[in-house]
């Protein structure tokens, strides 16, 4: 085997020669030329080109070769030359495919080369890096390699088959993002596995359709619908089983419960010794998160359930694409007897909804807050509101007492703990 | 090792389709150890698909094949144990002669790469230039080589001397000889200028509609076939299958005739001459 990967390597010596050259050469000479023609864009530096190198060049030239490699191993001339050798058609085959996936792993290093090196905003190169050092990056890498090498094999066309094969890595690559969101959004561990499963299933399903391939096209085994109906499966597998995993995510997700603190930006450790006395009048509830329905919901000390936002149940079946985050703030205080304050922010929104009532007869909308960088509620004798007013974080904030019907005094405090009166009006923004 | 006379060829109804087109239809054939067998037939017989079933290139669709004692499984294993000649041999174009026979000697479980040398050698062919460079006659050579020099039981040559100058030719044909003198090795060869090969077969195969439809010992060819030159009465030609009309022009025919026993049918009065071998195919390929 290892001679026939050297052998492949040697054919497509010129073919990668030029592709390490173009990528290499992408940030130095592409950057100036796009300045030149987009000269108003102050955000085109070299880190910016070797981001879209990664996101898009990278893969779509691995796509091309790939697809030119599928192509020549179905060329009668390559079957003259190679297939009397004593060795199968489909270890030909797998020395072409590995030839292309070493050759595609030193072009993945180079980039990580220039991500690392090359000039630019520090976030624009902090991304570069985390995309390129990402496993998923190299799980679309790897079926681009075998989606474009099999569809073009199959297709005897290396352009028909690198785009079918851009085809379906794309349609299998955003759901097996979306099933990333979930990951993220709502820490489902136990399913982390899968992603690795998918994308053994995804290689192996490709691996196995180039093997049916060779014995229907280099073999010349009879085609029965039997054969061809596999071979088309085991190619768009990476499509189902993305699409079948993220149903699994979806399911997963409908019985997850979460705790609101998620939402939290913790409590900066400067005020917390200005936080009232927590022991009397309003304490934090225990918000619960139903975030596949987006119902809010308490546990009170009797072990019943309270549901203080009710949840959605229509959504599109099989499956969500996107998982929901509805809120980016939701914190509660209630008092013994049952009266409850509520804020919550909306990802769409700029401003904070506080809302008051009691569990068993709904919330109202209170107040419209704007947010500073962070908010808190937090109880005490009488809840109150800490928002964040500084732009670095730096430990200036208002506090707000509640409730004053809609007016209340704010006041503006520092780290060095002076307080200063800000003009009471509407709360803070 | 297989025993002297056992068959190190053995197919038996041999069937292979390419979609609708049927190439072979249940084709049966033997070739014991030693033995050197001519495959005549037309283009599109059959013969290249044939010996791509028996490389284990390409899978049948009905029957049985065994050579050397295994059966195609699509391993490639056969491959090794085969000297194999194509009809258009191909290398890779950016190698030199000696990168493809140092690339063989990797793959090929008996290589010999002395034996290689020497026939490049003997062949006058050079080592160090380019495979894309070579001219029609040298990769014929190189072909040949590459086919002996990892010492093959069984030889399968497609059309080996197709399209070479006589020079060229004549080097591989007396290769030819030189691996029959070794011994023991069986050759299965499918050529149009089968009479050139007529002093080492020892019999020929007439591939016809998929099968093979007769077998002639050389020996039986060699002497036993006749150019007759005859005046037929009332233009009817003998009906007899070892009779074949080579030209005809009013009522005079000449024919040719396979086996004594048919020259005995014939009338008197005709002139009768022994067939050379080239003939005698031609007259078999256009029945």
């Amino acid at each position: 085997m290892r001679t026939l990967i050297a052998l492949q390597l040697k054919k497509n010596l010129i073919g990668f020669a030029g592709l390490a050259v173009c990528l290499l050469a992408s940030a130095p000479l592409g950057t100036p030329i796009l300045r030149h023609l987009l000269p108003n864009n102050d955000g085109i530096t070299e880190a910016f080109v070797v981001l879209f190198m990664g996101v898009i060049g990278l893969p779509l030239m691995i796509l091309l070769y790939s697809g030119k490699c599928g192509f020549q191993s179905a060329e009668e001339s390559i079957l003259n030359t190679e297939q009397t050798l004593p060795i199968s058609q489909y270890q030909l085959l797998l020395s072409s495919l590995t030839s292309i996936l070493v050759q595609a792993a030193g072009l993945i290093l180079i980039l990580n080369f220039l991500v690392a090196f090359v000039p630019g905003p520090y976030n624009i190169r902090k991304v570069a890096i985390s995309l390129v050092r990402d496993f998923p990056y190299y799980f679309v890498m790897l079926q681009v390699v075998l989606s474009g090498f099999a569809f073009s094999y199959a297709l005897k066309n290396g352009i028909a088959g690198g785009f079918f094969g851009g085809v379906v890595v794309l349609c299998a690559g955003y759901p097996f993002g979306m099933m990333l969101d979930y990951k993220l959004a709502y820490s489902i561990d136990r399913l982390t596995p899968m992603f690795y499963l998918v994308s053994i299933a995804a290689a192996s399903s490709a691996l196995a359709a180039i093997k049916l391939l060779s014995d229907v096209s280099d073999r010349k085994e009879k085609k029965t619908i039997f054969k061809l109906s596999l071979i088309s499966f085991l190619l768009l597998a990476p499509l189902i089983l993305s699409f079948a995993s993220l149903t699994a995510f979806n399911l997963a997700a409908r019985s997850l419960i979460i705790s609101a603190e998620d939402y939290h930006i913790k409590l900066p450790a400067a005020i917390k010794p200005i936080a009232t006395n927590l022991k009397t009048g309003y304490s934090p509830v225990n918000l619960l998160v139903r975030p596949y329905t987006e119902e809010v919901f308490f546990i009170d000390s009797s072990g019943e359930k309270n549901v203080l936002v009710p949840g959605n149940n229509e959504y599109n079946f099989p499956f969500r694409m996107r998982p929901m985050r509805k809120y980016l703030i939701l914190q509660a205080v209630m008092n013994p007897e049952g009266e409850i304050w509520l804020l919550r922010r909306e990802p769409s929104s700029r401003t904070c909804d506080l809302l008051n009532g009691t569990a068993k007869n709904g919330l109202k909308a209170y107040a419209v807050l704007a947010r500073g960088k962070g908010i808190w509620l937090l109880g005490g004798e009488r809840p109150i509101i800490f928002t964040d007013k500084s732009k670095f974080g730096l430990g200036q904030y208002y506090r707000c007492q509640l409730p004053g019907k809609g007016i209340v005094d704010c006041k503006e405090y520092s780290i060095a703990g002076t307080d200063k009166k800000a003009p009471s009006a509407q709360l803070p923004g | 090792m297989s025993a002297n006379n056992e068959n190190i060829v053995s197919v038996n109804g041999l069937s292979k389709s390419f979609g609708r087109h049927e190439v072979l239809k249940g084709l049966n054939l033997e070739a014991a150890r030693g033995q050197v067998i001519g495959i005549l037939g037309r283009n599109g017989t059959g013969k290249t698909t044939l010996f791509k079933i028996l490389l284990d290139l390409i899978a049948p669709d009905q029957g049985s094949v065994r050579a050397l004692g295994l059966s195609p499984d699509g391993s490639g294993k056969l491959r090794g144990l085969i000297g194999y000649v194509p009809e258009k041999p191909a290398f890779h174009g950016f190698m030199r002669v000696e990168e493809v026979l140092d690339f063989r000697a990797k793959l090929f479980p008996r290589w010999d790469m002395g034996k290689a040398l020497e026939l490049c050698k003997k062949l006058e062919l050079d080592t160090k230039a380019k495979v894309k460079d070579l001219s029609k006659g040298n990769t014929a050579k190189l072909a040949w080589i590459t086919a002996v020099a990892h010492n093959p039981e069984l030889l399968l040559l497609d059309e080996p001397t197709s399209g070479l100058d006589y020079l060229v030719r004549d080097h591989i044909l007396s290769g030819l000889v030189n691996e029959l003198a070794d011994g023991g090795k069986t050759i299965i060869i499918a050529n149009h200028r089968m009479g050139e090969m007529g002093g080492i077969l020892d019999k020929v195969c007439l591939l016809k509609d998929g099968v093979i439809s007769a077998v002639y010992e050389a020996e039986f060819l060699k002497t036993e076939t006749f150019r007759v030159s005859i005046r037929l009465e009332n233009a009817e030609l003998p009906e007899n299958a070892g009779v074949k009309l080579l030209s005809r022009s009013g009522s005079l025919a000449e024919l040719a005739v396979f086996g004594r026993k048919n020259m005995e049918n014939l009338k008197t009065g005709s002139e009768i001459q022994p067939m050379d071998l080239d003939t005698a195919f031609k007259a078999l390929l256009g029945d």
